[in-house]
């Protein structure tokens, strides 16, 4: 108790309040602009924490996460063009609220829905990460080495009509996390006697490479000025207690639908937003109306995609396993200062942690201030031409790469990782299950080095090993039915209706 | 111009920007890499891209370099 009492007494402090405001100030503008996810934004702004506290990081990168899941809805609302894959759910309802001459409306109610499913989800944060890190003391490598099998497994085949797509980037993920230095024999992999690549594809420098190159190549694919955009009349965004108090169930319910859709590997956002909108639908009193500018529509995709924030951080804190893009984003940013994410974390980085999970309290706060105070100022970005976006990502870019080893080289690593994910988009591949694969290839292989080493102890195969442990059992069973149910939907669903991968981000979980 | 060949342009842009960073050092490659690449998706009018360059290169150096101390790739020229 005196830990979490500590770690709401450092969130409070002027700078770190500061740092959250500030990093939910540059989430909502980052967000708010087309074609940039929160998984970018977080992707791009790690540099700039370099010289920061580990608590100030954190703290900072909450705030961005927050603001760039709201952020999105913005551009989605007022231009029907979503700034992230998280807001084309309440951009159906919200544009139409717009074009009806309520867009102050909806604007508000993705401010509201946003703060309650934001604030829900840190709540169960809060309370449900260090139960769940206390139970994840138990896992030994075996089951830890299966769990990140069956993450793996899942991660890219939800919400996509294409799973073996998803399955594919999965492995091509864990192969280029194996490049390197092999971590028990020191043997080098696949490193073409280029010093640079003997510690690995840096993480930070693959997640800025393939989520942004790839963007960038998106973004320049459309010439000229673009469209000649107007923003339509706002008006009050104060949607009005009789606009609130009807929808106060939905809203609970997709801020825990939310949370539990972050809780699973391979389900981000945009799933989430989905989720909570077709639930509600299912609920209201009023059906007829989703898809007709109904706030209640625009409450429950908003609540359930922002109520992902919590619930994607705890697989993330308590077993170092990001489910999505963006938490693998936020992992990238907690290893560059030492933080190895696990079990043990909450035990020793407490005082790092609670205050991490208080300041996303307060970023959810600081985007409701900004969404209220200036959304007419923060609206501008929207119309920001893509042509001008693009090539600033890239100095971007290339300033992230290279700044997390000094080393000039990461830039061509960055740049390499960047077309291969361009080209993947271009198949319709999803990147997020790639980036996954990256981080977790080199756990599952250190925990199924350990896993030899034991079971070679005990003179029994490894096999025999996995399956002399009943938890260890059930991972296995629960990958290999996720693999099969994958393989029978590519065959039975996929071959009708190839997903739009355009924006290469709407699949696997991302933001 | 069509699609493939528009798709090499920008890709060679990015490589060059890529390539010279190290030589010329980072401001300096920003700025030629930032108009080009601006100028070429069709960005206009002409003092709108020297505005987002200047704004973005000044951005750069006051909060990433002086500020919050974030290593940037030095070269021959700065």
């Amino acid at each position: 108790m005196t830990g979490i009492l500590d770690g709401l007494w450092v969130a409070l402090q002027p700078l770190n309040m500061l740092l959250v405001f500030g990093g939910a100030t540059l989430g909502v503008l980052l967000g708010g602009m087309p074609g940039i996810s929160a998984t970018l934004g977080i992707a791009l702004l790690v540099p700039l924490t370099f010289d920061m506290t580990p608590v100030g990081a954190l703290i900072f990168l909450g705030g961005v996460y927050c603001g760039a899941i709201y952020g999105g809805s913005i551009s989605g609302i007022l231009l029907n063009v979503p700034g992230t894959p998280a807001a084309v759910a309440s951009m159906i309802d919200g544009h139409e609220m717009a074009r009806q001459g309520r867009g102050g409306q909806a604007l508000g109610a993705a401010i509201l829905a946003s703060l309650v499913g934001g604030q829900v989800s840190v709540l169960m944060l809060l309370f449900g990460a260090p139960l769940v890190a206390s139970l994840a003391l138990e896992i030994r490598s075996a089951e830890f080495f299966w769990i990140v099998v069956f993450a793996m497994s899942t991660v890219g085949t939800i919400g996509t009509d294409q799973p073996i797509k998803g399955l594919i980037a999965g492995v091509l993920g864990l192969a280029i996390g194996t490049v390197g230095m092999h971590p028990m024999t020191g043997t080098l992999r696949y490193t073409f006697d280029l010093p640079p690549l003997y510690e690995g594809v840096p993480v930070i420098v693959a997640l800025v490479g393939l989520f942004s190159i790839s963007q960038v190549m998106t973004l320049a694919e459309g010439r000229g000025m673009g469209k000649q955009l107007d923003i339509p009349r706002i008006g009050s965004l104060w949607p009005g207690w009789s606009n609130i108090r009807p929808y106060w169930a939905t809203l609970m319910r997709s801020s825990f639908l939310g949370t539990a859709v972050g809780l699973l590997p391979g389900a981000g956002a945009d799933i989430a937003a989905f989720i909570g909108r077709s639930e509600a639908r299912r609920y209201s009193r009023r059906p007829e109306e989703f898809g007709r500018g109904s706030i209640e529509a625009v409450y429950s995709s908003e609540a359930a995609n922002n109520g992902v924030v919590g619930g994607s951080l705890i697989p993330m804190l308590t077993l170092g396993i990001p489910g999505n893009a963006v938490t693998a984003a936020l992992l990238g940013g907690l290893l560059i200062h030492g933080l190895i994410p696990g079990a043990q974390l909450f035990e020793t980085h407490g005082t790092i942690l609670y205050p991490f999970i208080f300041s996303l309290f307060l970023a959810n706060i600081s985007f409701a201030i900004i969404g209220f105070g200036g959304l007419r100022l923060v609206a501008r970005v929207v119309l920001v031409p893509q042509g001008i976006i693009a090539p600033l990502v890239t100095a971007l870019a290339v300033i992230g790469a290279y700044a997390s080893r000094n080393l000039g080289a990461d830039i061509a690593i960055m740049l390499a990782m960047g077309f291969l994910g361009y080209a993947l988009r271009k198949g319709g591949f999803p990147l997020a299950p790639i980036i996954l694969g990256v981080i977790l290839g080199p756990l599952a292989e250190e925990n199924l080095d350990r896993v030899m080493t034991l079971s070679n102890a005990r003179g029994i195969g490894v096999w025999e090993y996995f399956v002399s442990r009943w938890i260890t059992l059930v991972l296995m069973v629960l990958t290999a039915l996720a693999i099969g149910w994958s393989v029978v939907r590519d065959f039975r669903f996929g071959r009708r209706s190839p997903s739009d991968t355009s924006d290469g981000s709407a699949q696997g979980g991302n933001s | 111009m069509s699609g493939s060949l528009g798709i090499a342009i920008n890709a060679l842009l990015i490589i060059a920007f890529g390539a010279t960073v190290m030589s010329v050092g980072f401001y300096p490659a920003a700025v030629l890499y930032l108009i080009v690449h601006m100028a070429w998706l069709g960005v206009r009018p002409w003092w709108l891209i020297l505005i987002v360059t200047g704004g973005a290169v000044a951005s750069i150096a006051l909060l990433f370099d002086a500020t919050l101390g974030v290593p940037v790739p030095r070269g021959a020229l700065f």
